[in-house]
């Protein structure tokens, strides 16, 4: 049954229905520069780390359904593994938290679409308690494998394992002696680190790896932007409110801080706990995330770190009203009922991805009626949901910088024109044929005038455009010697 | 221990009061409900009559109540209001302490704090602030043991249905529970006190129109208006209502609340209890509690969210009636418990109330105060029927403040929210007619702003109207709201 709902929840995910988002179509995109030979960071900008792009791979193949069942697959091992331990630990529902992390994981509001970095940390952190809970013989060199890859996938999601590894160096009941539990996942972490070096080592790409997926998070990504601390948390506040998550929130955190203050057999995996879901909301305050828009998926790990704490709550507790069949019931009832709501909302008001209004765009439609000769024969600037028109005619973009919203966000980005020159060297260079200008508001959309003004001009020059109906500000442009 | 549950009472009211102190007249937000109740109290010190001189669809007390708001600089009714939730809030941690709960004082802090929710009631003076109040007053009365308990409860469901109709369905519950507990007093005096105690507040209302000769204004627009327009010119899906409810107790920070309360009372019906009328009672309350959302398509017309107010009363009860000594499940009775379920359902409510009383504004310097319009007035005051505004009655506060009538008795409209209203004009000519009759020296012409009630074709035959008798006062700063002045001479009557 648990296992069936797994799959139920990951039915509106499917390729049919998977709502377009600029992330994944990055990635995916990224993928597909790996399959024509490319090299993530040195063809092609991003500053997500590189194994993203390898999952993604799995994208191209079988229309996309590849993607969506080794998502569904991990999700399936991450609740067998969890529904396992509750078992062990004898929960009396030791089905209702895995199924509670599923409702969140598969939360429209919070997770839109499948594929993205925070989906396959939250599953890999769920994993990694279950592994650290275990009696494996190898489970420290798993934790360190497992703290690897989530690594590797996206960086900071690695706090949140902090306190657990602290809990597993300090903890008493371990045969394993701590030289191993520190040694033993450091050797785990290689696993992943090695190859991963290795590859861009092999392809002489280890300086764009380091400046683009870790030199531009520590730097532009996290300190561009600042904020008050009031005001991040009135954006958890907001987020949680949105993305129905308050209730499951609240009650993780007061049932754990009564797990702390009240009797219980581990208040060290307790506290451990509690930090990791703090911890597992960092990225909201790295950089000001506030004035960058909208992003409710930085809470998805949420979903791995409230269930943990609720186990442990659940589990440790000497308190006999927690202990109870039925105040484990009421509280199920409580922290499934906003969730499930979502997910009822959700499946009765899905629409099919080639309704998405970039999708059906009208610049697309003319893009299908006469597709780009090939490589680099198209470009878009200024909004990257239309990367997916380079995924879905399965073409290299002429430039390496597939989107623009950073001229947007950073008051100071690309002063000296430099990327923007690049990029309009690669279009004559390529004399690419199809530019959509997803430009629509050049005020909001450009710190800097001048930018702008250089970016439309060259279209002016070299372009002209397509003259279309029904456009929503969006244009399309051919490249006028042709 | 005596000493302490005083400490604790008075703690409580200290913090009714702090909960009532961004509501002062300073802060008290701007709200177009409780202007134009301000306004028909106005209307009524000048010596008219409700319905008859001025057009309103509530219930009559409303006005009554808004009357103290004239005196003390808008003190008066604040004193009152405060008041009121301290006796609610007195009477309901003395129940609590009869029925030995472990925190007397956690579920009337919880009262108190989605009372003042910010984010639901959005102002003070409100109807469904009373009625709430009162719902709260009425359910500590049916548990208590007063030899005249139910006259009073008649008397309050009067007061009730006279402030807000609706809001009496919330209490069909508990008079059903009341004739059908066992009781020393017989069925008929638990009938017939009731009514008498109802008869207490509706003789002297309908009195005062009959003897206004106002009974037929008063019918008209304070039931006939509300039976008809009022819940079934707009149709919402009970789909939408349901995500209307979802969406406005998540919005107001009332969806824990909310949430625990429900799944509490369901418990407590399916398992042990001594009591499960009164527990089926306050869910059905609840439920009720939320009526209007489904009267007419409010899902549709926006904002309403203080229509969830009467939850604050209703979802405590609930709350009280699962902890009182009616649960017999062992889990649910220990401190420890309802101190988790205290946290949880206050934890949001207190955080809006933090992040409102750290982010106010006076009153002062809302919308409609700092507007250049008013600025203009203040300079060049008119007097009695010399100022009229359309199309947003958020501007009512302008009469208000210049304590001035209106040239008509229509100070707002529904032509934005109503297709088929005023389909031959026939309001807007009286309007105008008024107008002329008045030569009213300035409009406030908000027909096309945001906020307007106001749609075509009815904005092209009021500008027509406009244009031709009235010129535009050159102001600057404006944010589409227009003054308009009288082109011949001002009237010096």
């Amino acid at each position: 049954m648990l296992l069936g709902a797994v799959v139920v929840l990951n039915l509106p995910y499917i390729p049919y229905y998977s709502q377009l988002s600029c992330d994944t179509e990055v990635y995916r995109y990224i993928s597909m520069v790996i399959m024509k030979g490319g090299v993530p960071y040195r063809d092609v900008f991003d500053h997500k780390p590189p194994l993203i792009y390898f999952m993604s791979i799995t994208g191209l193949y079988l229309g996309g359904w590849l993607q969506w069942l080794i998502n569904t697959l991990l999700a399936m091992l991450a609740t067998f593994l969890f529904f396992r331990l509750g078992r062990k630990y004898r929960l009396p529902y030791p089905w209702l938290l895995p199924l509670l992390f599923n409702l969140m994981l598969r939360d429209f509001l919070i997770f839109w679409a499948g594929g993205n970095t925070r989906e396959y940390t939250t599953v890999l952190t769920l994993i990694f308690f279950c592994v650290l809970m275990g009696e494996q013989r190898w489970r420290y060199y798993l934790l360190g494998f497992l703290a690897g890859l989530i690594f590797f996938f996206q960086q900071d999601q690695v706090l949140v394992l902090f306190p657990f590894f602290l809990y597993a160096f300090i903890r008493k009941k371990d045969n394993v002696s701590l030289l191993h539990r520190i040694l033993d996942p450091a050797a785990g972490a290689l696993l992943v680190a090695v190859p991963v070096i290795l590859y861009f080592a092999w392809h002489r790409s280890l300086a764009p790896f380091w400046r683009d997926a870790f030199g531009f998070n520590f730097g532009w990504y996290t300190s561009t932007f600042k904020e008050s601390f009031g005001d991040h948390l009135r954006r958890v506040k907001q987020f949680l409110d949105e993305g129905n998550y308050e209730v499951p929130f609240l009650v993780a955190v007061t049932l754990g801080i009564s797990g702390l203050v009240f009797r219980g057999s581990n208040k060290w995996l307790t506290g451990a706990c509690l930090a990791a879901l703090a911890l597992s909301m960092s990225a909201e305050f790295m950089g000001g995330r506030g004035g960058m828009g909208i992003f409710y998926y930085y809470y998805l790990p949420l979903s791995a770190s409230i269930c943990i704490l609720l186990f442990a709550v659940f589990v440790f507790t000497e308190e006999p009203f927690l202990r109870e069949r039925k105040a484990m019931g009421i509280f199920g009832v409580l922290v499934c009922t906003s969730i499930s709501y979502t997910f009822l909302q959700h499946i009765t008001h899905l629409t099919p991805r080639r309704e998405n209004k970039i999708v059906a765009s009208p610049e697309l439609r003319y893009l299908r009626q006469h597709p780009p000769a090939g490589d680099y024969q198209l470009y878009e600037f200024g909004n990257h949901n239309y990367v997916c028109a380079y995924n879905e005619f399965r073409i290299l973009a002429p430039s390496g910088w597939i989107y623009h919203h950073f001229w947007h966000y950073y008051e100071n980005w690309d002063k000296d024109h430099a990327i923007l020159d690049s990029i309009e060297q690669d279009l004559l260079h390529h004399r690419t044929s199809y530019i959509i200008d997803a430009i629509t508001d050049p005020a909001e959309e450009f710190h800097d005038p001048a930018a702008y003004a250089m970016w439309h001009s060259f279209l002016l020059e070299h372009y002209q455009q397509v003259p279309l109906a029904d456009t929503t500000g969006v244009t399309l442009w051919k490249w006028k010697e042709q | 221990m005596m000493q302490r549950q005083q400490y604790s009472l008075l703690l409580l009211l200290t913090g009714v009061v702090v909960l009532n102190l961004p509501y002062i007249p300073y802060y008290n937000p701007l709200s177009c409900d409780t202007e134009v109740y301000h306004y028909v109290s106005l209307v009524m010190k000048r010596g008219g009559i409700p319905y008859r001189d001025v057009f309103d669809h509530k219930p009559p007390l409303i006005y009554f109540v808004s009357y103290t708001g004239l005196f003390l600089g808008g003190w008066l009714q604040w004193l009152i209001n405060t008041l009121l939730a301290m006796v609610a809030t007195f009477l309901f941690f003395r129940l609590g302490k009869k029925y030995r709960l472990a925190f007397p004082w956690l579920l009337p802090l919880l009262f108190n704090l989605m009372l003042r929710d910010f984010l639901i009631c959005g102002t003070g003076g409100n109807t469904r602030e009373y009625t709430t109040v009162l719902m709260l007053i009425f359910f500590c009365v049916l548990m208590g043991e007063h030899s005249r308990r139910y006259y009073i409860l008649g008397f309050l469901a009067g007061l009730i249905f006279f402030f807000q109709q609706d809001q009496v369905f919330a209490l069909i519950p508990f008079f059903i529970y009341a004739f059908t507990r066992r009781e020393d007093i017989p069925l008929r005096y638990r009938i017939l006190g009731p009514a008498a105690g109802g008869l207490l507040v509706a003789a002297p209302v309908i009195l005062y129109f009959a003897f206004h000769r106002s009974l037929t204004p008063f019918w008209r627009d304070a039931f006939g208006f509300n039976f008809g327009w009022y819940t079934t010119a707009v149709k919402s899906s009970f789909g939408d209502h349901l995500r209307r409810v979802k969406q406005v107790l998540d919005a107001g920070n009332y969806e824990v609340p909310f949430l625990v309360a429900m799944t509490l009372g369901i418990s407590a019906l399916v398992w042990r209890s001594s009591n499960k009328r009164l527990v089926l009672a306050s869910l059905a309350a609840v439920v009720l509690s939320i009526s209007p959302e489904f009267m007419g398509g409010r899902a549709q017309m926006g904002g309403f969210k203080h229509y969830y107010l009467a939850l604050s009363s209703s979802l405590c009860i609930l709350l009280f009636v699962v902890f009182a000594a009616f649960t017999e499940e062992p889990f649910l009775l220990g401190r420890k418990v309802m101190g988790i379920f205290g946290v949880l359902v206050c934890t949001s409510p207190a955080y809006t109330f933090l992040q409102h009383i750290t982010h106010m504004t006076p009153r002062r310097e809302n919308i409609v105060a700092v507007s250049p319009e008013l600025d203009y007035l203040r300079q060049h005051p008119p007097g009695d029927h010399q100022l009229y505004e359309i199309g947003d009655h958020n501007y009512l506060y302008a009469n208000n403040e210049l304590r001035v009538l209106a040239p008509s008795v229509w100070v707002y409209n529904f032509w934005g929210l109503y297709k088929d209203w005023d389909k031959d004009q026939a309001i807007l000519r009286s309007i105008q007619q008024e107008l002329l009759r008045y030569r009213t020296t300035y409009i406030i012409n908000c027909s096309r702003n945001a906020a307007s009630l106001m749609k075509e074709p009815v904005i092209g035959a009021w500008d027509d109207f406009l244009k031709k008798y009235y010129q535009q006062v050159p102001l600057t700063d404006t944010t589409g709201v227009t003054l308009w002045e009288w082109k011949g001479a001002p009237d010096k009557r």
